[in-house]
């Protein structure tokens, strides 16, 4: 990454340590973001809605987002300004941040924002960005389909080189955090809710990025618990038009046919109508949408 | 909601996930309400994020269509009861009346009522568009899914057509069945009608409407030109703008001058593209510009011209800016401007013909000159010179007089007309038009005789920026004369007489002349005329030449004649004028008998000139020459008592010294008649008689006694040596040979054009062999085209000419007819 594009993202993540010049809060139960307008409305539709009228939330600027999910609302933050979320010190450090009501002091922030900043995830997340730009993505012909995750899981493998060097190069971010290496859990239902948020608050660099993540944490975690719950999450709480996350999920059910053998999966198929009806056309050999 | 986190082990128990089945009934009860908020304008109590949540709750569980429909119908609702009668309500019986039929009002009541109608449709369609943007805002989810799968237009678009349905297409009134839509469009075009009468009005209020309108369609396809703007309103806006200019190009026509008309007609045309960037839109200037144009200028242009103030009248009083007006307007509906075009080249035509017969009427007012006996055709009385001197006169002022109008209408191109090239065109032809006129036949002579006058008098004392403008103009008006030729052979004329008589005032002068027409006119025009000029030199160099190879003999004689000779080539200078040997008649002239002393002299030069170029035959012209001679008048008594001797010299022409030396020979008192001059001396008759006149008649030169005493010469008559002659001055000019340049008289002006005439018949001649040599077979409407384009830059041949010389070519085998031929064509013969 170049020193400029460096530049601004370490002033992004400043801006979420610190609080500063910010214009608008996100309360979401006990927690509050100090955010601002600016980078928030220029992504997301919800918010540019929020801002521009004359509501309660841009009177008082504090939008309550204490009906969404805690966790979606916490990473759906997150990425505004690291264009990323769930990397291995997120939890820790948001909530430190978070308890705190004082920003931290100027000279500390100064020195922290390079170390913090982190070489490895952006990397990701600006593919994402880029990516998101392709909103098309019905992928109706099974063969193609199979090709096109191939490649999407060669390009999700990438960050985590990277983020194993980055271990060894930043060591001091070891004092601030417990090593959790973030692709060993599965958060498959995570980053099934975070992209329903995405969509829902229409921030589509977010959606695409979820739906990434989530494509390749479920080929490396077939035997999660989480995949059922997950799958179901996926099916409610979109619109049977939006294929981002059914497409994956159908995907790997012809690509691991075992899957539906599993009773927790059955339960689940059974209780989730719109994944049983795509299951069973996929398993009569017909397009899944109709 | 509590959802699972990702690490639980315990699944919750399953819930409808992510929320129960929602009640739409009573979602919906809480979205209208919160509509009916925003648009009372009781926004800022509402969260945004709990209707953001409800719309987007509904559209997730699949009733996006039933949401979509509800608000459609709770907005058709708000329009057609709130919004509709509250409209309705500033709908003041006077602005309704008047909608039908005038009267009753006054135009200021009339004003009020309109704006109050426009305040209150503007303020309803400005609330209806915040509303509805924080509306669609809120169900932003729904237009994102719901419209954009189902290819349903957003809520907004589909609310802006119910206000176009639910207010603009709804009745008046209960009683008044015409649309809202109508009554705008008349309030607009009234008021607008209010601006040009000289009202006041408020263009941002109009221009909001105007917006409202651009921003609806007639249809709901939304095509660019079912704009209701351009449906319901622009075209109205076109039809009364159109009767309204009609009836003011009316009454304009015929309350005021045409230079007012001009101003009024522009005012009006910047008035309405102000208004268009003011008031209406932009997109409609071309369209009205259209209609102004064709009422107030198109359609009036001609009558406009016309008038008694019009054109014509404009030039005569120098009214440029009414000219600039004029032409402005004109070149805004016809690029040729043919209008202005058509009379500008009326009135030059007009004043150059007045100009013309001012010049012909000056040279008539002398009687005409009586025919005379010989050839010379020189003035023989007082009255006859002075005639000629007025022609003269009035050749130079004709000149002048085109200048000055050339230079008028020059300021009226220039100022007026932009420079505009294509009238610049136009005025060059109407100029070369009265200046060929069939009419008036004498330009080229009085271009050269304008020349003359300058080269002889009119540049002494003038400073070179001076002299090169007068050259100038000589050149500007010889642009347009048609017949170069014709000019040609006067300038030669005339510059032969200023060269030889030594008239010229300066040298350089003529030498800038030479070269301006050479750039104007091209090398060949010039070519002969530099010649001249070249003799000139190396006659120079020949005279002081000579005068060493006499000196150079050593015979040292006291009462050597000195001789200063000028050696015309034949071709180059106009024999005709000087009184040479023409081409074809050789010898026409007598050889002159000189007397033994200037007959050595001659033969002198003779010899040593075939020494320098050998095979040259020199003629002498007698008739050009001047001699200065010493004469010693004797000793007798004179009228006043004196008794002395008395020397002057005499500056005479070479005939008066030839017949002079006559009376050298003779003892006292006898005296010789002139049939024995005319004997010994063989000088032509008219020449005789002319230097006799001038020896022996004019009063202060006669050297001459002439015995009967009168004016007119007879064969018989008797001269004698004046011995009581007597002068004032010691030098002494006997002006003989009248030699200033003048207007030809109607005779010498026949000879002159025959001879032109028939030195065209040559050109044209080669002209058609230089065609046919290259071409070898032509038709014959070509070879007639041809010829007279390749002639273009000296003369127009007449058609009749070209036939006529394509005859004597064939008779001369030059060419062949082409037998069997569809057109008559020709063969070249080689």
């Amino acid at each position: 990454m170049d020193a400029p594009t460096m530049e601004l993202m370490s002033a992004l993540a400043s801006m979420f340590e610190t609080g500063k010049y910010s214009d608008l809060t996100i309360v979401c139960g006990t927690k509050r973001y100090p955010v601002h307008r600016a980078l928030l409305a220029s992504r997301s539709t919800f918010f540019d809605g929020a801002c521009r009228n004359p509501f309660r939330e841009s009177e008082t600027g504090v939008i309550d987002l204490t009906e969404d999910d805690p966790e979606a609302v916490e990473h759906m933050v997150h990425y505004f300004y690291h264009l990323d979320y769930l990397n291995k010190t997120l939890s820790r450090r948001s909530s430190q941040r978070s308890s705190r009501q004082t920003p931290r002091s100027p000279r500390f922030a100064s020195r922290r924002a390079p170390k913090k900043f982190n070489l490895a995830l952006v990397e990701d997340p600006l593919l994402a960005t880029a990516s998101a730009v392709d909103t098309s993505m019905p992928l109706t012909p099974p063969t193609e389909q199979e090709n096109q995750f191939d490649n999407l899981n060669a390009s999700t493998k990438l960050p985590d080189s990277p983020m194993a060097d980055q271990l060894d190069e930043n060591p001091f971010d070891c004092m601030t955090t417990e090593p959790e290496a973030d692709t060993e859990k599965p958060h498959l239902i995570t980053h099934a809710k975070v992209y329903a948020i995405a969509e829902k608050y229409g921030i589509s660099g977010l959606k695409t990025l979820a739906r990434k993540k989530f494509a390749h944490q479920i080929e490396a975690h077939l035997g999660s618990e989480e995949l059922p719950e997950a799958c179901q999450e996926a099916y409610e709480s979109t619109v049977d038009t939006d294929r981002g996350l059914r497409d994956v999920i159908i995907q790997t059910f012809r690509s691991h046919p075992d899957l539906s053998l599993r009773k927790d999966m059955e339960m689940t198929v059974k209780e989730t109508p719109g994944l049983a009806f795509e299951l069973f056309r996929m398993a009569s050999g017909l397009p899944v949408t109709s | 909601m509590i959802a699972g986190r990702g690490r639980q082990r315990i699944r919750p128990p399953r819930r409808g996930l992510h929320g129960d089945e929602i009640d739409f009934e009573s979602t919906w009860d809480i979205i209208q309400a919160a509509f009916r908020e925003i648009h009372t304008k009781n926004a800022s109590r509402l969260s945004y994020e709990e209707l953001y949540r409800h719309a987007y709750r509904i559209v997730l569980k699949k009733k996006g269509e039933d949401l979509y429909k509800k608000v459609k119908e709770f907005e058709k609702q708000w329009l057609s009861g709130e919004v509709r009668s509250s409209i309705q309500l500033l709908l003041s019986p006077n602005l309704l009346a008047d909608a039908q039929s005038v009267g009753g009002t006054t135009a200021n009541e009339r004003r009020v009522a309109g704006e109050k109608f426009l305040k209150g449709l503007k303020q309803a369609w400005g609330d209806h568009q915040v509303c509805m943007s924080m509306l669609a805002d809120v169900l932003m989810y729904m237009d994102r899914v719901y419209c954009q799968d189902h290819r349903v237009p957003s809520i907004y678009t589909t609310a802006m057509v119910l206000f176009r349905d639910e207010i603009l297409h709804s009745r008046t009134s209960a009683k008044d069945s015409r649309p809202l839509l109508d009554l705008l469009s008349h309030v607009i075009l009234e008021q607008i009608q209010m601006e040009r009468d000289g009202d006041v009005i408020d263009k941002h209020l109009i221009k909001s409407c105007v917006h409202m309108l651009d921003g609806l369609h007639a249809d709901d396809l939304e095509s660019e030109n079912q704009r209701l703007y351009n449906v319901s309103f622009e075209q109205d806006y076109l039809n009364t703008s159109r009767v309204f200019y009609r009836g003011e190009a009316e009454s304009m026509l015929r309350e005021s001058d045409a230079g007012e008309y001009c101003r009024r007609a522009r005012k009006r045309i910047h008035e309405e593209e102000d208004r268009c960037r003011a008031t209406l839109l932009e997109s409609t200037t071309p369209k009205i510009q259209k209609v102004v144009e064709e009422e107030l200028i198109q359609n009036r242009i001609k009558e406009l011209v016309e008038m008694e103030s019009g054109v014509r009248f404009m030039i005569d009083n120098d009214r440029l800016d009414e000219l600039n007006l004029i032409y402005d307007l004109n070149a805004r509906v016809d690029t040729k401007k043919s209008e202005v075009t058509r009379a500008i080249q009326k009135r030059i035509v007009e004043l150059g013909t007045e100009v013309n017969n001012d010049a012909i009427a000056a040279s008539q007012a002398a009687p005409p000159p009586a025919p005379a006996a010989d050839g010379g055709d020189k003035p023989k009385g007082q009255a006859q010179e002075k005639s000629l001197n007025l022609q003269t006169a009035a050749a130079i002022k004709w000149v002048e007089d085109v200048l000055v109008l050339k230079d008028k209408f020059d300021k009226v191109w220039r100022d007026s007309f932009q420079s505009d090239n294509l009238l610049q065109t136009a005025m060059t032809r109407s100029f070369a038009d009265f200046i060929n006129s069939a009419t008036f036949p004498r330009s080229s002579e009085y271009i050269s005789l304008f020349i003359d006058e300058n080269m002889k008098k009119g540049i002494k004392g003038k400073t070179e920026t001076e002299i090169d403008i007068m050259l100038e103009k000589a050149i500007i008006l010889l642009r347009y004369v048609q017949d170069k030729d014709l000019f040609e052979r006067y300038y030669k004329k005339h510059l032969c007489r200023r060269l030889l008589m030594n008239k010229s005032i300066s040298n350089e002068v003529e030498k800038q002349m030479i070269s301006k027409m050479k750039m104007e006119l091209g090398n060949n025009f010039t070519m002969k005329l530099e010649a001249m000029f070249k003799d000139m030199t190396v006659s120079e160099e020949l005279t002081s030449g000579f005068k060493k190879h006499v000196e150079g003999l050593g015979d040292r004689d006291p009462h050597r004649i000195e001789l200063a000779i000028n050696v015309l080539t034949s071709m180059t200078w106009p024999m005709d004028t000087i009184g040479g040997p023409g081409d074809n008649d050789e010898d026409r002239r007598p050889k002159c008998n000189f007397p033994p002393a200037v007959e050595k002299i001659k033969r002198g030069f003779e010899k040593y000139y075939s020494e320098k170029h050998s095979g040259r035959q020199l003629t002498w012209l007698p008739n050009m020459g001047t001699a200065d001679v010493k004469a010693v008048f004797p000793r007798v008594l004179q009228k006043d008592g004196s008794f002395k001797e008395r020397r002057h010299e005499l500056n005479v022409s070479t005939y008066a010294m030839v017949i002079l030396l006559l009376f050298n020979e003779l003892p006292a008192g006898q005296h010789i008649t002139f049939e024995e001059i005319q004997a010994q001396t063989n000088i032509p008759h008219s020449d005789l008689v002319r230097n006799l006149q001038s020896l022996a008649v004019a009063p202060k030169t006669r050297i001459l006694v002439k015995e009967p005493m009168s004016k007119e010469i007879r064969p018989t008559d008797m001269f004698f040596f004046n011995e009581g002659f007597r002068a004032g001055f010691i030098r002494i000019k006997v002006g003989v040979v009248s030699s200033g340049n003048k207007v030809e008289s109607d005779r010498e002006r026949r000879e002159t054009e025959k001879k032109n005439d028939d030195s065209r018949s040559h050109v044209v001649e080669a002209a058609i062999v230089r065609i046919m040599k290259q071409r070898k077979e032509l038709g014959h409407q070509h070879l007639v085209s041809e010829t007279i384009s390749q002639l273009n830059g000296k003369f127009k041949p007449e058609v009749s000419l070209i036939k006529k010389r394509i005859e004597k070519l064939i008779e001369r085998e030059y060419l062949e007819r082409v037998e069997g031929g569809e057109i008559s064509s020709y063969r070249y013969l080689a």
